[in-house]
């Protein structure tokens, strides 16, 4: 073994013996290109060099480089060009939360970037608000801290008229994460030494502190409040919260709400408690969510908020935003919500085959596997869907309603229905004589 | 907030099997929701009916 309290001011490539142990090495500032042991082991405070390369690497503070090459790097965690690495959970899909870039918004192909109505706009991110109006919209991003990310996409909520009642007043936007994803995304959640850490960027034109919490259904229900910071107007900020497993915290190895995290622009004194504290969990009830809010932002007409890039991921590191194909996202985002357009504008060849029952269906249609029988809502041309009975040699115009076949467990089919007589083996020709008919399915928490 | 029922449906991809006479129309956007317990908006149904409103009858 070979000791030495500094090692610098190398010039030239070395090759130190099998093992060294020393406190610093700085290459760097010395010009090294290659500090080599690649036989044996390097153990110091600190590593710093143009290149380090070495069989094992370990590091009690950080190890920084142009590049770094080791079989096995140990530190409180790896960080490459400023990038953590997981320190838990999986490598890929390590992001619990669904479109987190707010890039996937099904219902703008029908209606646009904005509704004036609480729920589902962007996919998987509910709204939900009381007390004056709230316009929910999909909007793109062109500059900023997020769009240096790689965001395109942030979530507003615009406060379009001021809310006015202190108490009963809420604006906040959630998801909801399905338990079992939870359960088994390796978060040893009722160990108060593992962790999952969120992370997410936000924007407000009032400058003032918001707060959020995590909230769990299984079990005893428990919440997380947790603070943004003091946020400057107008500026995106990057929120970044470690929070420990709790003992009790449940989560079923099934399909029901697992993990709500809620992001909120305002919460009224009916919801919330000058006594609850944040960063720590506690048992859940509707009157402490969080802390009391600021007014500010909530009594301003038309304030934003703004909030793109959520991850969720196990571990006590944030690392950088998983990056996940479109279609692979879109995917994912359809077993809690799809659109599903059943006749386009002048289509005239969906042929229905009466079974004889009381409708006449529009033919199966495969979708992707829904979290939980879902509710069908008709949207477009639904007062100009028009049906041809074979039999009586007339066009028909008629509403629809729909049916979702219950016997099928893997909830992948989608049929809907005429709400007019059929008999068995007569056709039915439907067509839209005026735009287009869609149908959402949701199964939305 | 209200809702209607819907008539009786045999479901042709299930010969003998499920109706749909359990499935409800929510009047304001005639959603369909089928009565299943892990439908948020079923659940949202059924505490309209426990607050003590009625289901009005299905269309003729």
């Amino acid at each position: 073994m070979s000791n030495a309290s500094n090692l610098a001011g190398f010039s030239t490539v070395i090759t130190p013996p099998s093992d060294i142990n020393v406190g610093i090495i700085t290459a760097v500032s010395a010009n090294v290109t290659n500090l080599d042991v690649s036989a044996g082991v390097v153990t110091a405070a600190t590593l710093s060099g143009t290149t380090v390369s070495a069989t094992t690497v370990s590091a009690g503070g950080s190890v920084t480089g142009a590049d770094v090459y080791a079989t096995t790097t140990t530190s409180n965690s790896l960080v490459v060009n400023g990038n953590n690495y997981p320190s838990n959970g999986s490598f890929s899909f390590r992001n619990l939360v669904m479109n987190g870039d707010m890039r996937i918004c099904q219902v703008s192909e029908d209606f646009g970037i904005s509704t004036t109505a609480s729920g589902l706009w962007v996919d998987r991110f509910v709204d939900e608000f009381n007390g004056g109006a709230v316009t929910q919209s999909q909007q793109p991003l062109t500059a900023g801290g997020p769009y240096d990310e790689g965001h395109r996409n942030f979530l507003r909520l615009a406060n379009t008229t001021a809310g006015s009642t202190v108490s009963t007043d809420y604006r906040s936007v959630k998801q909801t994460i399905e338990a079992q994803n939870v359960a088994t995304s390796g978060w040893k959640y009722a160990d108060t030494s593992s962790y999952v850490t969120l992370s997410f960027w936000i924007r407000s034109s009032v400058a003032q502190e918001f707060y959020g919490y995590l909230k769990t259904s299984d079990g005893t229900e428990s919440r997380y409040a947790f603070s943004t910071g003091s946020l400057s107007a107008d500026t995106w900020t990057k929120v970044t919260k470690t929070i420990p497993g709790y003992s009790n915290l449940t989560f079923n190895n099934d399909n029901g709400a697992g993990l709500e995290i809620n992001i909120s622009a305002f919460w009224g004194t009916n919801y919330t408690d000058s006594g609850v504290t944040t960063d720590t969990w506690a048992n859940y009830a509707s009157g402490t969510r969080t802390p009391d809010f600021t007014s500010t932002w909530n009594t301003t007409s038309n304030a934003t908020f703004d909030v793109t890039g959520v991850q969720l991921e196990v571990g006590d590191k944030v690392t950088p935003f998983e990056r996940r194909p479109y279609s692979v996202e879109l995917e994912l985002c359809r077993r809690y919500f799809e659109r599903i357009e059943l006749i386009s504008v002048g289509a005239q060849s969906v042929v229905s085959s009466g079974y004889g029952g009381l409708n006449a269906p529009i033919p199966t249609l495969r979708i992707t596997p829904k979290r939980a029988i879902p509710t069908a809502t008709f949207g477009g041309a639904t007062s100009n869907i028009q049906y041809f009975h074979y039999t009586n040699g007339v066009w028909t115009t008629t509403g629809v309603v729909a049916w979702f076949g219950t016997s099928n467990a893997a909830l992948e089919q989608f049929m809907a229905y005429y709400p007019v007589a059929s008999a068995s083996g007569i056709n039915y020709l439907i067509r839209t004589s005026v735009g287009y008919l869609f149908v959402y399915l949701s199964a939305e928490y | 907030m209200s809702y209607k029922a819907t008539q009786s449906i045999q479901d042709p991809m299930f010969p003998g099997g499920e109706s749909g006479s359990g499935c409800v129309i929510r009047i304001s956007d005639g959603a369909c929701i089928p009565p299943s317990p892990s439908n948020r908006d079923y659940i949202e149904y059924l505490e309209w009916l426990e607050a003590g409103n009625e289901l009005l009858p299905a269309d003729s």
